[in-house]
């Protein structure tokens, strides 16, 4: 069951030449950390003049959505799924 | 690309894998399935099936809502990758496009070596759920042909010595472009399968088809002489327009006609986009889910790209019905006898002029801030497309982003 979040977070992510978009290692939410195991989907999302990358990751058993906004720079956690499988 | 929304859901989210899912619009019985998966295409179910029969035949279908942003991303990173074998790629559809490798073909090897290394760049880009079909065939028909019998996630080739048993053993209904009415109208002329087709004389099926009919012989003599046409060089507009369905709390006139008034702007801002005026406004109305249809056209003086002349019109179109109808089930608008905006006169009155600067102020601030930043007054007199029905964001991509694709069960282009 997919649950919303939409709380800031911190992201650890790589800048890598060529990669069409930042790779999302890990991030902290609630004092706690989550390796990204893997990234299942990104795509691109524009609300008006705001650009954000959406990311659909796996971190041990669970899923999460994640937002990145592309002008400020600054991370979302949007919904959790505690069970991916 | 193969069962296309249905598997983007199953890459973004790996706990639908392997499981029936039906991708929908709103998650109501009113709905329709946009797209099954490969898993749910086991049932008897078929694209464009009302939510409540999906659920029927098919007890264990998880519904999802459609992720419109998904699905452009996931057309652009594929068309992306074919640029980089050829520029020659006609968009078909928003999962289906074109490619002519005649000349890079050999650098490869063999079309099938081709084909391989572009469905592993897929599966490495996109994603192992995302998989697609690729036909190899002389022609646009018969790839499309031997695509769709060798899906899910095949590689098929048709060679010129297949062809004449090919048309023996091909039914005329299973090509592109032949219809269930066409194929009565062929059943009932005695034509069944391909190589029927063939031998039919060719006055004939330009008398029963019109020019279509030659398209018929052709396919019937395994020609099809259609170029592959690269999306860079995709033909003028011949109209803009748009239509809705309209859901059951909008069905009154009076709101019937706000509607009106928001496809008349969406009219105006994509034939501005496009770069094109036209003259002559054709307006429609459903009256009644089973009723008659009302629709009338009207020439203008001038060519216009502006949504409120166009409304006028349509609102002189819609003052010939006799009486003010209580049910409006749909409304269409739509602009033709297009021409490119620069070569269309310019106007010598000051409150054209205004009119034309004021469009051109409202464009820049929707390109900027979004669609719905700046709208109309009476737009908000009704509720507003929720952002989740399925075809919001399709609805508002470019036609150089993705041609051809079917923007949702709303506020279709036409």
């Amino acid at each position: 069951m997919t649950r919303n979040v939409n709380e800031p977070i911190d992201a650890l992510v790589v800048y890598r030449r060529g990669a069409p978009h930042p790779l999302l290692h890990a991030f902290r939410w609630r004092d706690e950390r989550y390796k990204v195991s893997e990234t299942f989907f990104v795509h691109r999302e524009r609300n008006g003049e705001n650009t954000y990358l959406c990311y659909s990751v796996g971190s041990g058993r669970g899923r999460y959505e994640l937002r990145l906004d592309t002008g400020l720079g600054r991370w979302m956690l949007e919904a959790v799924d505690a069970a991916r499988c | 690309m193969d069962a296309y929304f249905a598997s983007i859901e199953q890459q973004a989210d790996p706990k639908l894998r392997g499981k029936p899912i039906g991708v929908t619009g709103r998650p109501t019985e009113q709905s329709i399935v946009v797209a099954f998966s490969r898993e749910a295409k086991r049932f008897d179910v078929w694209t464009g099936m009302p939510v409540w029969e999906a659920r029927k035949v098919c007890r264990s279908l998880i519904f999802v809502p459609g992720h419109p942003e998904r699905y452009v991303e996931t057309t652009k990173r594929f068309l992306g990758i074919l640029k980089r074998y050829t520029p020659k790629i006609e968009v078909f559809s928003t999962d289906e496009v074109f490619m002519d490798l005649t000349a890079e073909v050999e650098r490869y090897g063999d079309p099938i070596t081709l084909a391989r290394r572009i469905k592993a760049r897929f599966r490495e880009e996109l994603g192992p759920c995302i998989t697609s079909t690729i036909g190899i065939a002389s022609s646009k028909t018969f790839a499309k042909l031997i695509a769709k019998r060798h899906k899910p996630d095949g590689i098929g080739i048709l060679f010129d010595h297949e062809m004449l048993l090919l048309l023996k053993t091909t039914p005329v209904s299973e090509v592109c472009g032949i219809g269930p009415r066409i194929e009565k109208h062929l059943h009932r002329m005695g034509v069944r399968n391909l190589a029927d087709l063939g031998e039919m004389p060719i006055d004939l099926l330009k008398r029963e088809f019109g020019v279509y009919g030659l398209f018929l012989k052709g396919i019937g003599l395994g020609i099809d002489s259609s170029p592959v046409v690269p999306y860079s060089e995709v033909p003028a507009p011949k109209s803009v327009g748009h239509s809705r369905s309209l859901p059951p709390h909008l069905r009154t006139y009076s709101l019937a006609l706000h509607v009106l008034r928001d496809l008349c702007d969406k009219v105006g801002r994509r034939m501005r986009k496009l770069g094109y005026v036209g003259r002559t406004v054709h307006c429609g109305f459903r009256l009644g889910p089973t009723g008659p249809h009302f629709g009338r056209q009207t020439t203008l003086d001038t060519p216009t790209d502006d949504d409120e002349r166009i409304y006028r019109a349509c609102l002189d179109i819609l003052s010939a019905i006799p009486q003010r109808p209580k049910i409006v089930n749909n409304v269409s608008v739509s602009v033709t006898q297009l021409v490119p905006y620069r070569e269309s006169p310019i106007s010598l009155f000051d409150n054209d002029q205004r009119k034309e600067k004021l469009n051109r102020a409202v464009d820049h601030i929707r390109d900027q801030y979004g669609d719905k930043s700046i709208r109309v007054g009476t737009s908000l007199l009704y509720q507003a497309i929720p952002r989740h029905v399925s075809g919001f964001v399709l609805d508002q991509m470019t036609g150089e982003d993705v041609r051809g694709g079917n923007s949702g069960e709303d506020d279709d282009p036409i």
